[in-house]
């Protein structure tokens, strides 16, 4: 089970791809990926958005579902997906908690 | 405390223009994220776990009262009122805006401070007792030599690329 993660061009904020080739600034709003055939496909979207200049940096980031809520696996991607741990005050984690 | 001469300020104000269009190239599509990386990079700008990340050079650890008001009014405007010193005696900002860094540097250029060097495989900022020139038991002023050392070392060539 993977999602397709990024960094936003313009200000670098860490994004996923959403539904319908939006990206979301939520991991619990990230669009799941199942087998390689699905994983390409949202790989080749996110290459596209990197030629449009929309985001950088896109891969793909493996996921599970924890009652059902879509959670990083790896430590890697819940930092990134909470913000820094020296700084509970700045980043995702600061921000109005919803989806 | 050294005072940019006009050769520097005219070189920093060129670096901060080439950056300027180096950015908006970026933005328009004409440099892909590939051949902008090694540019940005040139001018300490990082993409970085959560955020752009600019990293300021402050040469020989010296501020004065308008540098240091400068980096506070970029922290304040351009990032989140707040910026990491480090133990190279640089500021880091670590949620800059890629279209704001041109503005940011076009600021720091106006208080003889760059982004230079501060990133790559090249000589990084020239580091000193950030109490040289005030400390009572002080042997010798280093600034001198520290600045002789940040102008030879400034864009040299055989150093701009040295291997890790």
């Amino acid at each position: 089970m993977k999602a397709i993660t990024a960094n936003r061009l313009l200000n670098g904020d860490v994004v996923w791809l959403g539904e319908n080739g939006s990206w979301v600034e939520r991991v619990t709003l990230a669009r799941i990926f199942e087998g390689k055939d699905q994983v390409a496909e949202g790989l080749a979207i996110g290459q596209e958005a990197e030629r449009n200049q929309e985001v950088v940096g896109v891969y793909d980031m493996g996921v599970t579902l924890e009652a059902g809520v879509v959670v990083p696996v790896r430590l890697r991607e819940r930092i990134r997906a909470a913000g820094p741990t020296t700084h509970p005050q700045f980043g995702k984690q600061a921000q109005a908690v919803s989806a | 405390m050294y005072r940019y001469d006009e050769f520097d300020a005219s070189f920093v104000n060129q670096r901060t223009e080439q950056f300027k269009d180096q950015v908006r190239r970026r933005l328009a599509g004409e440099l892909s994220e590939e051949e902008f990386k090694p540019l940005r990079l040139m001018n300490g700008l990082y993409l970085q776990l959560h955020a752009y990340m600019l990293r300021v050079a402050i040469p020989y650890g010296t501020l004065n009262g308008r540098q240091m008001r400068k980096l506070a009014h970029i922290a304040r405007t351009y990032d989140k009122g707040y910026g990491h010193f480090t133990t190279r005696q640089n500021i880091q900002f670590n949620w800059p805006k890629l279209e704001d860094t041109p503005k940011i540097l076009e600021e720091l250029a106006e208080v003889e401070m760059h982004a230079i060097q501060t990133s790559g495989n090249c000589i990084r900022n020239v580091t000193a007792d950030h109490f040289a020139g005030a400390a009572a038991d002080e042997i010798a002023d280093p600034r001198p030599y520290a600045e002789i050392l940040r102008q030879w070392s400034s864009l040299h060539p055989e150093f701009s690329f040295l291997p890790r």
